[in-house]
């Protein structure tokens, strides 16, 4: 019997941190269980650093190349978690078809105007995927804030303004991000280093999960 | 930076009327492809997108002209996100 939870990534932006969000969740969900990380993105990304990282012993997180819902469907049967990276598009068939199937959809959005306009198609985008599975709950995040920046500061509340629930936690840009990516590794593997960018990554989880 | 606010929460506000008034002038006038891309993305059409698409579904990229105004506009003022762009979209080609 099923039924783990399954969370998408997606927007129609490329390089607002799907990916990177995709591989630190699946990191952080294993902590609390099994984990299947679905990469949907035929950039496979995620499946070229799975090949890099240590996935056994360090991240107990298996990717798997994914293109149609029966691959979400037994990945949702067999683990108690399951994350899909999404191509950088809300309007193509592979994204739609995990859309339509998962429980959550997090929207990374980075902290600039052209982002910010793009989120109003992202919610549009949604709001239609909901009619077809109104259990959808879509979650817009903050990433790449900086703390200095007043763009970042502004974004928060202006997002809100879509008609999509904007995330508490922000995630920072850290380079810790990217040096975890680099290593094979997600940033709850690189020690007291990584435990700023743990804690976002968890904050993030326990927003969703309990919602 | 409430003066950024207010002008970000301005700059949207064209958009969210236009999510309001579906149909009427979406997009710049006298230009039909953006009310063709906008109509392929409703429900009902997505399927036949969908189906038309599976064959070269491997090739996402072309969906990127979407955004294309997106990128000069960027490298123009978007500093802090040009390193987060070049990279995100250049990741493993292939
Ligand atoms: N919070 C962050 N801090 C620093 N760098 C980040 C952060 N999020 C993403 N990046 C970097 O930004 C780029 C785009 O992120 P990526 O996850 O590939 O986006 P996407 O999958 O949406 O295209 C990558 O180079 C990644 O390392
Ligand atoms: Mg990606």
């Amino acid at each position: 019997m099923s039924k783990g939870i399954r969370i998408a990534l997606a927007n129609l932006k490329g390089g607002c941190g799907k990916s990177t969000l995709a591989l630190n969740l699946a990191a952080g969900l294993a902590r609390r269980g099994s984990v299947r990380l679905l990469d949907a993105d035929p950039q496979g990304a995620l499946r070229h650093w799975s090949s890099w990282a240590d996935v056994n012993e360090q991240m107990p997180v298996t990717v798997q190349a994914a293109d149609n819902p029966g691959q979400l469907a037994s990945a949702s049967n067999e683990c108690d978690f399951v994350i899909v990276d999404c191509p950088p598009s809300l309007d193509i068939d592979i994204t739609l078809k995990f859309l339509r199937n998962v429980d959550h959809v997090v929207v990374p959005v980075l902290p600039s105007p052209l982002d910010l306009w793009a989120s109003n198609m992202a919610a549009e985008a949604i709001e239609k995927v909901r009619k077809e599975n109104p259990g959808l709950r879509p979650w817009v995040v903050l990433n790449q804030l900086e703390e200095r920046s007043a763009f970042s500061r502004a974004m928060q509340d202006v997002l809100g303004q879509f008609n999509l629930p904007v995330l508490q936690t922000r995630v920072r840009r850290r380079a810790i991000y990217r040096l975890a990516m680099l290593e094979g590794k997600s940033v709850y593997q690189l020690g007291g280093r990584g435990l700023p960018a743990v804690a976002e990554i968890e904050a993030i989880l326990n927003e969703v999960l309990q919602a | 930076m409430s003066k950024i606010k207010d002008k970000l929460k301005a700059s949207i506000n064209p958009l969210i009327a236009k999510a309001d008034a579906p149909k009427a002038e979406a997009n710049v006038p006298g230009q039909s492809k953006p009310e063709a891309q906008k109509s392929s993305a409703t429900a009902g059409n997505m399927q036949a997108a969908a189906a038309k698409a599976a064959p070269t579904a491997v090739e996402p990229r072309v969906h990127e002209k979407k955004t294309a105004p997106a990128k000069p506009a960027k490298a123009a003022t978007g500093l802090e996100n040009k390193g987060a762009y070049s990279q995100g979209c250049s990741v493993w080609p292939d």
